[in-house]
């Protein structure tokens, strides 16, 4: 407590809380605006239009902006793949080393969870899923990544624009008025649509690792008429692969969209230093959610390959 | 639905997105790379082995060398045993011919000793006989013939007389 109660450390302390409330006073960052669907913000074929929801796509293929986060993702996992495994070496260096490293950790991870003989089935789906996820939710901390995009007129809750270069170019300013950024990049995470096809994806093929495995015997685990409880049983189970779903979906798009909007607030309330903890936490959050994901998968997939017999009860 | 954003054009376009990335990294990362990984572990494998083997074969090769040495020892050993033996014969052999030669010369010298001292006995008992021949003549005063005076003397001499 003494050595933490030195003069040195009080004035360093006493700065850093003078910047903290001298950056809430001075640079006053806008908010912005907290949008649930994904926005289009490009169409192919078509033309973008002022829709009841916000511009639309007309007669043509919506791009949006979770889109272009999501080839964000895609493009940075798979450079990062190439780069390492262009020249492959027996004798690893740099890029390659973390390339290997990752995959084979996460191999070893998918021969524990599904066993020997099933890691090579769902090992594929399980890596791409971590990687992936892990990826798109990093983008998030990416500084910028939802600060671009179009201006957007709106009737309330927007800002006052100010321009920044040339006539197009505009900056948001903290005063009420009538515009928003429509973001071109979105981390592709916390676009509902993104964790509910992680989550189609993982549950069909669920299914059909199961039917593979047992055959029509894999039906047994949801209907089953040997007895009235394993009937019940099977009802549940039924509900239950719905429920995994929604709770896949949801577990992961909540996290990352609150991670979002936790860091869309932090900057609005004290823009210096305050945010750096949630940063760190998101990188955690990020982490987890993705390893959680691809744990789930793994687990669902080798229960799906056990024969349900009565041998138990 | 549409409130939380769930589209189904969206939804298509993530599975087909996420679907072709399993694809591609399947392709090309995931195979190449476990595939290099079994390769390496394979190679260690190998070079353990290897090292192993060529550990044995030194171990093997040093016990025979030290074998061959030890051989080569004890034959030198031998060798030099027996070179020393071989000289003691000779030198036995060498002794005993020098003694026998000395025997002999001895020997020799002592026969021609005693020869000599037959010869010069009888040189003197001739010339003891001549002078007493002569003695008896000029005593006697008459001379026997020769050849009785030699009977007479050998018969003495036999100690006949």
């Amino acid at each position: 407590m003494r050595q933490f109660l030195k003069p040195r450390t009080i004035v360093i302390v006493l700065a850093v809380l003078l910047i903290m409330g001298g950056s809430a006073v001075l640079l006053r960052v806008p908010m912005p605006a907290i949008v649930l669907p994904p926005e289009p913000v490009a169409c192919i074929g078509g033309h973008l239009a002022e829709g009841p929801h916000g511009l639309e796509c007309e007669g043509g293929f919506p791009l949006t902006n979770s889109m272009l986060g999501t080839l964000l993702a895609d493009i940075s996992l798979l450079a990062l793949v190439f780069f390492g495994l262009r020249n492959m070496q027996l004798v690893p260096t740099g890029l390659q080393n973390l390339v290997e490293a990752v995959i084979e950790a996460g191999y070893g991870v998918a021969e524990d969870v599904a066993g020997k003989e099933n890691a090579p089935k769902f090992f594929p789906l399980a890596m791409t899923i971590f990687l992936f996820v892990l990826i798109a939710n990093w983008w998030e901390l990416v500084p910028g990544m939802e600060a671009f995009g179009w201006l957007v007129e709106v009737q309330e809750k927007g800002w006052e624009k100010a321009p920044l270069l040339g006539d197009n170019i505009y900056m948001l300013v903290r005063e009420p008025g009538h515009y928003v950024v429509l973001p071109w990049f979105r981390t592709a995470t916390t676009d509902l649509n993104l964790p509910l096809a992680l989550a189609l994806i993982t549950m069909v093929y669920v299914q059909y690792a199961g039917f593979r495995a047992l055959g029509l015997g894999y039906l047994k685990k949801f209907i089953n008429f040997s007895s009235p409880m394993d009937f019940f049983v099977g009802v549940l189970e039924s509900i239950s692969e719905v429920a995994k779903i929604v709770s896949f979906t949801f577990r992961l798009f909540g996290n990352i969209f609150a991670g979002t909007v936790l860091l869309f607030v932090m900057p609005f309330l004290i823009p210096l230093f305050a945010p750096l903890p949630f940063f760190g936490l998101e990188v955690f959050v990020g982490f987890i959610q993705a390893f959680i994901f691809a744990m789930l998968a793994l687990s669902f997939l080798s229960t799906a390959v056990i024969a349900h017999d009565h041998e138990g009860h | 639905m549409a409130g939380l954003g769930i589209n189904l054009i969206y939804l298509i376009a993530h599975i087909i997105n996420f679907l072709l990335l399993l694809w591609l990294l399947k392709r090309f990362a995931y195979r190449p790379v476990l595939r290099m990984l079994e390769e390496r572990r394979r190679r260690i494998e190998e070079g353990l082995k290897a090292a192993d083997l060529a550990r044995e074969e030194a171990a093997r090769q040093r016990a025979e060398l030290e074998k061959q040495l030890e051989e080569e020892r004890r034959k030198a050993q031998e060798r030099i045993a027996a070179a020393t033996r071989q000289v003691e014969e000779l030198r036995e052999k060498i002794l005993a011919e020098a003694r026998e030669e000395a025997e002999r010369i001895i020997a020799e010298a002592r026969e021609q000793a005693q020869q000599e001292r037959e010869r010069i006995l009888q040189e003197a008992r001739r010339q003891i006989a001549d002078l007493s021949l002569l003695l008896a003549q000029k005593v006697v005063g008459e001379s026997l013939d020769e050849k009785k005076q030699h009977q007479l003397i050998e018969k003495f001499l036999a100690g006949e007389l």
